[in-house]
């Protein structure tokens, strides 16, 4: 070896060579055992508001039992002491969230799509998986590409203006009732009140090495989001 | 990493997690291995960073700052590992091998097995440099970053790991050297 240089060379070229590690397993094992291992609250968070904690439990604790009085009062016989008897309406709450949670937002997009439209040839080895999610879906195995995308159900529409209106959008025709790209690195898509944000990791950050990624990942995503929106 | 799937997955999104371990595993096995040289105890490493990330994550303040810290997660059960490894595995001294080489011993071309040996005899602190900074291609501040030391003293990790491999290098044709000379 004659000189750092060359030796720090072969070592550079030594650690790239390929050695044939796989980490599915691990990942599988990983992804099992978050099913049983809970996140650890932000100890940061609570230190910085240590005064705020007391009279917090305390205004919480006091919205609880007004609460309780008001169910209370409205459960009683005529509405309550003295009151008019109400009719009962349809208010939107929970029910709206249980119609969307009946819905699996990995029904618009196939596994196998998702693989093929990102270059992969066959089958994908992983499942695109809403993780119990009614809003997200991630498909692992890609062709290279990590998507994910969510579901937003109702009120997409309002979403989908206000991203419209930010900095570095640039329209995307064809797809949907509108498309539009973000700099973030998302392909958002609207449908009636429906929007889809297909997101590809990395892809808000620009590779000065390789000038065609963004082109690349902008094809993929609309490939991608054709399909979704003709399930939309 | 994409901020957005790191602040989902701060506030217990499963799916954004799923997205960021499998973008990181890959990374993370890879990087492990070559640490600790050995494929069992870089699975471990791999798979107690990535619990950790979901653990720990709500207290990751920038979610900009996921890369170094994940990285230094990476590293510290790698660091775990090793400590174990060593409690329980007989403490091997690796001898230069006495076997013919090129004529050219001083050769740029390094034969693997001899960059396996010396890179071996490195210390934990110099190999974990090494594969940060000419593996995963981290500049040397964020090599200092992860690993929570000033860059001087990263630049100066990486400095004495190339001198002892260069060291180790030539112990290892040393042998072969002086037999030639006979």
């Amino acid at each position: 070896m004659s000189t750092d240089r060359d030796v720090t060379r072969a070592l550079r070229s030594w650690l790239h060579e390929d050695a044939h590690e796989d980490a599915e397993r691990v990942l599988n094992l990983v992804l099992e055992e978050i099913d049983t291992t809970p996140q650890r609250r932000a100890a940061w968070l609570t230190r910085r508001f240590p005064l705020l904690t007391k009279s917090f439990r305390f205004a919480a604790l006091a919205a609880v039992i007004l609460v309780a009085v008001v169910v209370t009062i409205k459960l009683l016989p005529g509405g309550g002491i003295g009151g008019p008897t109400t009719t009962p309406t349809a208010k939107p709450s929970a029910s709206a969230a249980s119609t969307v949670a009946a819905f699996d937002p990995c029904s618009l997009l196939t596994a196998t799509e998702a693989f093929q439209a990102g270059g992969g040839t066959g089958v994908p080895n992983s499942k695109a998986s809403n993780q119990g999610s009614d809003w997200y879906c991630v498909f692992p195995e890609t062709g290279g590409y990590l998507l994910t995308f969510t579901y937003d159900a109702h009120g997409g529409a309002t979403a989908f203006a206000q991203q419209k209106k930010g900095p570095g959008v640039q329209a995307v025709p064809g797809i949907g009732d509108d498309a539009i790209w973000l700099p973030s690195g998302k392909l958002a898509i609207l449908k009636g009140d429906k929007e889809v944000q297909i997101t590809i990791p990395g892809a808000d950050q620009p590779n000065p090495s390789d000038p065609g990624k963004e082109a690349r990942d902008l094809a993929f995503a609309k490939a991608v989001g054709a399909i979704i929106a003709g399930r939309m | 990493m994409d901020t957005d799937l790191v602040r989902l997955a701060q506030n217990g999104d499963k799916g954004a997690f799923t997205s960021l371990a499998a973008a990181l595993a890959d990374r993370f096995l890879a990087a492990s291995h070559r640490i600790l040289r050995d494929l069992g105890l870089a699975e471990d490493a791999t798979q107690q960073a990535l619990l950790s990330i979901w653990r720990d994550l709500p207290q990751l303040r920038d979610p900009a700052r996921f890369d170094a810290w994940s990285y230094r997660l990476l590293v510290r059960a790698c660091y775990v590992e090793a400590d174990q490894a060593r409690r329980w595995t007989p403490n091997i001294r690796l001898l230069p091998a006495d076997e013919p080489m090129a004529a050219d011993a001083m050769s740029t071309v390094v034969d693997r097995d001899q960059l396996e040996r010396g890179f071996r005899r490195l210390s934990l602190d110099h190999r974990t440099v090494v594969v940060l900074h000419h593996y995963l291609d981290l500049p040397l501040d964020q090599v200092a970053e992860t690993l929570a030391i000033p860059v001087g003293t990263a630049a100066s990790r990486l400095h004495y790991a190339v001198k002892g491999l260069r060291a180790a290098l030539d112990a290892d044709a040393r042998p072969t050297k002086r037999r030639d000379a006979q």
